[in-house]
């Protein structure tokens, strides 16, 4: 997929977690679209792109928001690493596999950013961080995971589609 | 040898992104040029979406909140009757307390100059506590400004552009106000701590001090950072642990931050303050 479809795609997920998401908290707790991008992106282009995606979108979110710059770059930047490990391991378009993902992904992101946020900043109270926030996110995520998977396939088809038309 | 390079190139990206996070760990007033410029030209962007977001969701709650209005109607023209003769005593009191503050000739507790902003964005993650507003630099708008909602005390002013400013909501994990207990008068700080849990943590300074649920609590102003009686919330629960120093109150917020639409950020407080901000947490 050409570079500025992803980075299209990145800056307009950025800017729905900014604006519409709000809207969509449950309990306090809002999905996490950035996440599941980054997720979706290492495990169908692999590794060293899920790391780039990881990192750009996170560098976006810290100059934007973060309190400390890098703190989302490093955590997203590990798992889009991590996700494009399984890229040839996992059964992606199965819905199941894709819900599966999406959470234990998602709860990974989450944990390392509470150990990435508790080392540099704020004491969090564990239980609260992880029963209030962790787990709740990676429900959600898993919930949203499988319509950004396909949205990711479409996406590839039709950019695949468009490439050898030109060609 | 293609993996040893892929290596290379994951673990100096890494040191390079740590680097930058410990660079930044110390709190700054001021942004970047690279900051500045993304976040301008984001924000146009962002301030569109978000109309549409909050028409779309404007328009499902009224579908869905229709047969509930009748009832509320009813009961806020009592309410509104009762506010109106509230009101009537509260402008006789403030006439007389400015007469007797003329006459002992105090200075002002309130400040008078207030930024009316939009809130434009939230931050994107379920841990950070910041809301990003479309008033900055050029409209008055300084770090540390208190910023509050006609329900209660919303947070400060962080970080400030030319056109925008971002705000960190009483609700983060580094936010720390003083308060008080409006009843008792005992005094402690609030802190943020886990945002989607979305109470306060107060810890009161005294083992005996007078607290219940249901008690108001406002700012104190010790610190000079938020300007004192400003409604921070109110106690839902106490822990009274007899091995703890303090007394720690949850406290609900008196704004609801996840439908935080319009801001006042106030001027006066952040006058009172030097400029630069060299600690990481916030002060009270």
């Amino acid at each position: 997929m050409k570079t500025w479809i992803v980075a299209g795609l990145l800056l307009f997920t950025f800017l729905l977690q900014l604006s519409i998401t709000p809207f969509l908290s449950l309990g306090g707790v809002k999905p996490d679209l950035v996440v599941l991008l980054v997720t979706v992106l290492g495990v169908v282009f692999g590794s060293s792109f899920g790391l780039g995606a990881g990192i750009v979108s996170g560098l976006v979110a810290d100059i934007f928001f973060g309190r400390y710059i890098g703190i989302h770059a490093l955590s997203l930047g590990i798992l889009g690493y991590l996700a494009g490990l399984a890229e040839h391991q996992v059964y992606r378009e199965q819905s199941l596999v894709q819900v599966t993902t999406a959470m234990v992904a998602t709860a990974f992101h989450q944990l390392v950013f509470m150990i990435l946020l508790i080392a540099v900043g704020p004491r969090l109270p564990l239980g609260a961080a992880i029963g209030r926030t962790i787990i709740p996110v990676a429900l959600y995520n898993g919930v949203l995971g499988p319509f950004v998977f396909r949205a990711i396939f479409r996406l590839q088809q039709w950019s695949q589609k468009r490439t050898e038309r030109a060609s | 040898m293609i993996r040893a390079k892929q290596l290379l190139i994951a673990t100096t990206a890494i040191i390079l992104v740590v680097s930058l996070m410990s660079v930044t760990t110390r709190e700054r007033g001021y942004v970047t040029l690279i900051e500045e410029k993304l976040i301008q030209a984001l924000a146009p962007l962002e301030r569109g979406l978000g109309v549409i977001a909050e028409w779309i969701r404007a328009r499902i709650e009224s579908v869905l909140e229709l047969g509930r209005l009748r009832v509320e109607n009813a009961l806020l023209r009592d309410e509104n009757e009762h506010l109106r003769a509230l009101l009537i005593e509260y402008q006789e009191m403030k006439a007389e307390n400015q007469r007797l503050r003329e006459l002992v000739n105090f200075a002002p507790t309130r400040p008078e100059s207030a930024i009316a902003a939009q809130v434009i964005g939230r931050n994107p993650d379920n841990w950070f506590g910041y809301v990003e507003v479309n008033k900055g630099s050029s409209h008055g708008v300084a770090p540390n400004m208190a910023v509050v909602s006609p329900a209660g005390l919303v947070g400060r002013v962080t970080k400030v552009t030319d056109s925008t400013a971002t705000i960190m909501l009483l609700l983060d994990p580094e936010s720390g106000v003083g308060g008080l207990v409006q009843r008792s008068r005992d005094t402690g700080i609030v802190l943020g701590g886990v945002t989607a849990r979305g109470t306060l943590t107060m810890n009161l300074f005294s083992r005996e001090a007078d607290v219940r649920y249901g008690d108001v609590i406002v700012s104190s102003g010790l610190g000079r950072l938020f300007p004192p009686g400003l409604i921070i919330g109110e106690v839902v629960s106490v822990d009274r642990n007899r091995y703890s120093l303090y007394v720690i109150a949850e406290v609900k917020p008196a704004v609801n931050f996840g439908r935080l639409a319009e801001v006042l950020i106030l001027s006066t407080a952040a006058e009172l303050l030097p400029r630069s901000t060299g600690s990481g947490g916030t002060t009270p």
